[in-house]
């Protein structure tokens, strides 16, 4: 029996209910995708000790891979999809306080978001992939859209034209492999012979082309301005947490299994790290440069975004244990931490009318709680101490200085990039505690306090004790270091009539 | 038993509950904070004597060590002594009126203060360095926009000495293959005749952090604004410990590197890398101290003192004998004491009348003589006049780079001019107040 799929029936069955709910009632939307969220997040709880311990390949409809869909649940995968959706819940518990309810339909897009960025995580299939990132491209660009007051929405536009180009260019991908080795399951994919060299640079990179989009990767990453100035904080949130995180394990994924030396495109293996280790520098730099020029919180966080998703790549590029457990803990550090500050900028700017920092200058006098956990998020994202991506930072670095050459300039870039984060979010950190205009009577709202609450206690708590993820992170690196030793094993015993 | 952890652990906890639960206002931080201090007076006080009882906390893949040495234990004892006599000094400045609710920072920044001592790994000391880059960035900026286009600036060249910190950590630990402080550095120092580019690279790295820190050289300028802008009672902290952290981590860290393994080109006896150092050191105490007598306003004129001071340390570390070595030593405690004692007598002059330009206090000496008397001692021995601990500490670095031709910097440079600076104050205080602010 496949019981593990139900993580992800949650969300697809609260879709399918909103239409005809909402006609019932008008809360019945908010709620439903709610509902779902935290019975996905409480049902894949249950699952992670026995998926921790012995890691399952999940077959669907009864087909076997390579020819049928397969969902790999491991320490990794479901660790993320729980992060995924309880980022999901939080951003929805959010929404349920402090805005009036919308229509039907954006929570329907919603659960469409979370569903399908869960199932991208969990997929084994190349194509099944694609589906869902394209599930995932399309409910983002409507979703950014529904931000928009005015009829309009250039960002949004931009969003869809980018994002709509390059999930052709990936299906064109797919579509090379799948002519030139036969199979598009993943593990296969992992243990195939190795195909023409040029062929497979060409059908990496466009694979990949997608991922590093929704990661905002540089040249890829010229929506995000407008985009994030359009889109709704909650859905900021969204593309910055679940939507990252999603793309960037795709990104883990298939840089270490189809493109690992050994494996289908194995022979493209050094190109394309070194081109990722090219993109995650320029992203830093120019992500946080960005950030640092940028007003607009959402902007602020969006940008600062794309500069974190470059270390990532930074992290995959060097591939070795250390900079991928650092890379890895960064995801982590980068989810909650990136989340409590969008919640927060969501509330502040709603306080204080504007999105514009320098207009909320002394709501944190205010709202002591609400300024206080911005610049704890700030210092995490930052890498300080005593936060979560203090550790990430560390070994990240550790790896790239380790793995020397090229990727010590990787490093120099981190460190720079830093730099310019630590002076910009302490720029805002600081402006919200100066003596500024007088505010009213603003209360942060208790449901809100308490998910910024959790979040912040889960930045300190993994920072002060990061031990506390170490037999996460040991199976999880060793399930992208060494994909023969388990995840091929696992779905080829499945199939093991081909 | 250990004592480092527990107490870290204490100071932790106390800062970050203070920070959440007290109010802005209330007095009630400064209790805890002064209890803090009793506590690390304490633990400082049963840590004499446990040379290199080394102690180790451990969270999944997370190794934190630490290690109570000698020069490390001074250094805690030094800056715990002078932070205690603040806290007290704090503990009535800070009524309703002065609060500047900074307590619970300062409280995380002593953990800092101690893990930077007490290091035994690099991982270690890069957690205590960087808490106490960022507790001390938000204490100086105090939520004053004036204050914090200083400490903006203090920050960001804090983040570049974190960033440089990082970078020679890491590559330190890709040669040697240890984070072990001890380790790593012998490892290193063996490595002169193989690998004396690398050794470059991460010893440049590694200056350029604590000279960022201690405001040796290009950096000489934070001090002046920082100094100046943080919480009155801050400076003194700020002016009197915290730039040690810098000269801290040049004798711990850069030092050892140029002891007996040395191969590399020397000029008359020293290696040429620290004859570089101590000229820049010179030319720091000579620039300070030239920018502090054109100061008026008395804190940026006493934080330009500080740097000519660092200058001047700088320049007697970096003789590299066991006297130049002493001396520096030495020196750091001297102005640990006499700068907190300057600081603090211009805060309480500030308490009360809320100036900072030297113009206007005329005739404060006559009005506030107990603060004037404190302040005139705490000069007499930043001037080095005899009767003052001054006096020695100033004198001593002179004498290495005089007597055996090995030292060589042109000390005296420094020396001199440093005991020009302090004399502005004190006359323009003791003197009459001018008849134009009169009128005023």
């Amino acid at each position: 029996m496949n019981r593990e799929v139900i993580v992800l029936v949650f969300p697809a069955l609260a879709a399918f209910c909103i239409p005809l709910g909402t006609l019932l009632a008008r809360e019945f939307g908010r709620l439903i995708s709610l509902t779902a969220s935290l019975a996905g997040l409480v049902y894949g709880l249950m699952l992670l000790p026995s998926v921790m311990v012995q890691p399952r390949s999940v077959v669907l409809g009864n087909h076997l891979p390579p020819f049928g869909i397969n969902l790999y649940f491991s320490a990794l995968s479901l660790g993320i999809v729980l992060l995924i959706y309880a980022a999901a819940a939080l951003i929805l518990v959010h929404d349920l306080v402090t805005s009036e309810p919308r229509r039907g339909q954006f929570y329907l897009l919603f659960s469409l978001l979370l569903l399908s960025s869960g199932a991208a995580v969990l997929t084994g299939d190349l194509f099944n992939l694609f589906v869902f990132l394209e599930v995932m491209a399309i409910s983002s660009y409507a979703l950014v859209a529904a931000g928009v007051s005015a009829p309009g929405g250039r960002g949004a536009l931009k969003y869809l034209l980018q994002g709509q180009l390059a999930g052709l260019l990936m299906l064109a991908g797919i579509g090379i492999v799948y002519s030139a080795a036969g199979v598009l399951n993943i593990g296969v994919l992992a243990g195939s012979p190795a195909l023409n060299p040029s062929l497979a640079c060409l059908a990496g990179l466009l694979l990949l082309l997608p991922l590093l989009l929704e990661s905002k990767l540089f040249p890829f990453n010229t929506w995000v301005a407008g985009a994030y100035e359009d889109a709704d904080s909650s859905i900021a949130a969204a593309l910055s947490t679940m939507v990252a995180a999603a793309a960037a394990l795709a990104l883990f994924r298939l840089v270490f299994a189809v493109m690992a030396p050994g494996a289908a495109l194995g022979s493209a293996s050094k190109p394309l790290h070194e081109l990722l280790l090219l993109l995650g520098i320029l992203s830093v730099l120019i992500g946080e440069l960005a950030a640092f020029k940028e007003h607009d919180l959402n902007k602020v966080l969006g940008f600062s975004s794309a500069g974190q998703l470059g270390m990532i790549a930074l992290g995959i590029s060097a591939g070795d244990r250390v900079s991928v457990r650092g890379a890895l803990l960064l995801v982590v550090s980068h989810g909650l931490a990136k989340l409590l500050l969008f919640l927060l900028a969501a509330y502040l700017s709603r306080a204080g009318g504007s999105r514009d920092w320098r207009r909320l200058r002394g709501l944190g006098r205010r709202l002591p709680w609400a300024g206080g956990m911005f610049a704890l998020g700030a210092l995490a994202l930052m890498g300080m101490p005593l936060t979560a991506g203090f550790w990430g930072k560390m070994e990240l670095l550790r790896g790239l200085a380790a793995r020397g050459g090229l990727w010590l300039a990787g490093m120099g870039a981190l460190l720079l990039g830093t730099v310019l984060e630590g002076v910009y979010f302490m720029r805002i950190s600081h402006a919200l505690f100066e003596p500024g205009a007088e505010w009213g009577k603003e209360r942060l709202h208790a449901a809100v306090l308490a998910s910024c609450l959790l979040l912040a206690a889960a930045l300190v708590v993994l920072g002060v004790l990061p031990g506390l993820l170490g037999a996460w992170l040991d199976s999880a690196v060793e399930e992208l270091m060494n994909p023969a030793g388990g995840y091929m094993n696992i779905i080829l015993s499945k199939g093991a009539g081909i | 038993m250990s004592l480092i952890i527990p107490s870290l652990g204490g100071l932790l906890a106390a800062g970050l509950v203070s920070l959440a639960v007290f109010k802005r206002k209330g007095k009630l931080q400064w209790i805890v904070f002064f209890a803090s201090l009793l506590l690390l007076a304490y633990v400082t006080v049963r840590l004499y004597g446990r040379w290199d009882a080394g102690e180790t906390f451990k969270s999944g893949f997370m190794v934190l060590s630490f290690a109570n040495s000698r020069l490390g234990w001074l250094f805690t004892a030094f800056s715990v002594g002078v932070t205690f006599l603040i806290a007290l000094f704090s503990l009535s400045y800070n009524d309703r009126a002065h609060s500047t609710a900074i307590a619970p920072l300062w409280i995380l920044l002593m953990a800092a203060n101690l893990g930077i001592f007490m290091a035994a790994d690099w991982l270690t000391f890069i957690i205590a360095w960087e808490l106490m880059g960022w507790t001390s960035f938000f204490i100086i900026s105090h939520g004053r926009t004036r204050s914090f286009r200083a400490g903006i600036y203090y920050f960001s060249l804090s983040l570049i000495g974190t960033a440089t910190l990082l970078a020679a950590v890491f590559i330190l630990y890709s040669l040697t293959g240890t984070l072990a402080i001890a380790d790593s550095l012998s490892v290193l120092a063996g490595g002169w005749a193989n690998n004396s580019l690398q050794l470059y690279v991460v010893i440049t790295l590694l200056t350029v952090t604590f000279a960022a820190k201690s405001a040796v050289g290009p950096f000489t300028m934070w001090p002046a604004k920082a100094h100046a802008e943080a919480p009155d009672d801050f400076s003194a902290f700020l002016s009197g410990i915290m730039i040690k952290y810098g000269i801290y981590g040049l004798l711990v860290f850069v030092l050892p590197l140029f002891a007996s393994g040395y191969s590399g080109p020397q000029v008359n006896g020293t290696p040429l890398y620290l004859y570089v150092l101590g000229w820049i050191g010179a030319f720091t105490a000579v620039y300070a101290t030239l920018s502090a007598i054109r100061e008026n306003d008395m804190k940026r004129l006493m934080a330009y003192s500080t740097v000519s001071h660092i200058g001047f340390i700088v320049m007697a570390l970096s003789v590299n004998n066991p006297l130049g070595t002493a001396a520096a030593v030495f020196h750091s405690f001297n102005h640990m004491v006499f700068k907190a004692a300057i600081f603090l007598s211009l805060a309480a002059v500030k308490f009360r009348t809320g100036e900072r330009e030297m113009h206007r206090l005329g005739g404060m000496a006559y009005r506030m003589p107990v603060a004037f008397f404190a302040f005139l001692l705490g000069i007499i021995a930043a001037a080095g006049i005899p009767p003052m601990s001054g006096f020695g500490s100033t004198c001593w670095p002179c004498r290495p780079s005089w007597l055996p031709r090995r030292g060589s910097c042109t000390c005296t440079g420094g020396c001199t001019p440093s005991t020009w600076d302090s004399s502005p104050p004190a006359s323009r205080m003791s003197g009459r107040r001018p008849r134009c602010s009169r009128r005023r």
